[in-house]
């Protein structure tokens, strides 16, 4: 059943639906609440989809094209190597936040100047 | 006159959609309706979603029968069944969940050796097929070990629990528009044993895919 509702999921009609209703306010099910499994896990491909398709567009990543999205295996294989690129990257940035917050420590003007209490006329 | 030269956009574009008509229709039907029909004997049944109403009903029911399994003597916990289980037949359950846990590792390391292949390599093949293979270990691995952890206590409610919602959500068709729900009591539903009730458990199953879990 998974297979069937990702084919449905990045389907050009389904993605086109999907970017449109939430422009447009329109309901992609006969239901408004209530959902059932089935319908959130094919929210869930949906997004999915959408997001791979717009980094495909911004050519994010090199070992992106059509035919790994169309590929469930390759797709699913994808999937898990972004979101161990983007851990690597966010270790990075703290890393490289806490470097930088070691360096400034060291730099005496970036403490605020205590000019005494106020309006004791200090200057 | 001469044929025309194909386009070949407009060609993967139509087989594009084909294929999207080739998807089974009730699986269409399913993702757009929160209802699941089903037709037994010729009579047309179905299983909707669950109000909140009948899911406070269901989680009142639970804990009916949770309080009723602790008193009951014959009950254990998921805890002492493992040990039982290891006593008697020698099987280390949370030994299995750790192979479970490597079995789901090895599919992960062949993800990351996957992605980073351009699409003339022919190894993907393969690899598509030991990914098949591995995923095929890890049901087996799982049925295994639901099998063996079927008469614990969680998984006693959690059977109970679906049971209920079977019973609140399953409704059998009067005419036109108008539904009706098949069971008046949990008693009836219980006492019920035939094609109707399998088919209300697994339709409900579909229907949830463990959003309640």
């Amino acid at each position: 059943m998974e297979e069937q509702i990702r084919k449905l999921a990045r389907s050009s009609y389904w993605q086109s639906l999907y970017r449109n209703s939430k422009n447009l306010n329109l309901s992609l099910f006969f239901n408004n609440n209530n959902f059932s499994g089935i319908q959130v896990l094919f929210l869930y491909w949906l997004k999915i989809y959408d997001l791979l398709y717009q980094e495909l567009a911004d050519q994010e990543w090199n070992n992106l094209n059509e035919n790994v999205i169309k590929n469930n295996f390759r797709c699913d294989a994808f999937l898990y190597y972004r979101q161990k690129e983007i851990e690597k990257k966010i270790r990075k940035n703290k890393q490289e936040e806490k470097k930088l917050g070691r360096k400034n420590k060291g730099n005496l003007t970036n403490y605020p100047i205590y000019k005494g209490p106020k309006g004791k006329g200090n200057s | 006159m001469e044929p025309k030269e194909l386009d070949l956009e407009k060609v993967e574009k139509a087989k594009e959609i084909i294929s999207e008509l080739e998807v089974d229709f009730t699986e269409r039907d399913l993702i757009q309706d929160n209802k699941k029909p089903f037709i037994i004997d010729g009579k047309s049944y179905r299983c909707r979603m669950p109000s909140q109403l009948e899911l406070n009903q269901a989680n009142q029911a639970k804990k009916k029968k949770y309080m009723q399994l602790l008193q009951d003597s014959d009950t254990l916990s998921k805890k002492k069944l493992k040990k039982l289980i290891k006593e008697k037949f020698d099987v280390d359950i949370d030994q299995l969940e750790l192979e479970l846990n490597e079995v789901r590792n090895e599919l992960q390391k062949l993800y990351l050796n996957t992605a980073l292949k351009d699409d003339n390599d022919e190894s993907l093949k393969e690899d598509e097929k030991k990914a098949e293979e591995i995923k095929l270990k890890f049901i087996n691995l799982h049925a295994t070990i639901g099998e063996y952890l079927e008469p614990c206590l969680e998984e006693q409610l959690r059977k109970y629990h679906r049971e209920y919602l079977a019973y609140l959500c399953t409704e059998k068709h009067i005419k036109n528009d108008k539904w009706e729900q098949v069971w008046k009591s949990f008693e009836d539903f219980e006492k019920e044993n035939g094609k109707l009730v399998y088919k209300a458990l697994d339709s409900l199953e579909t229907l949830l895919l463990n959003i309640y879990e």
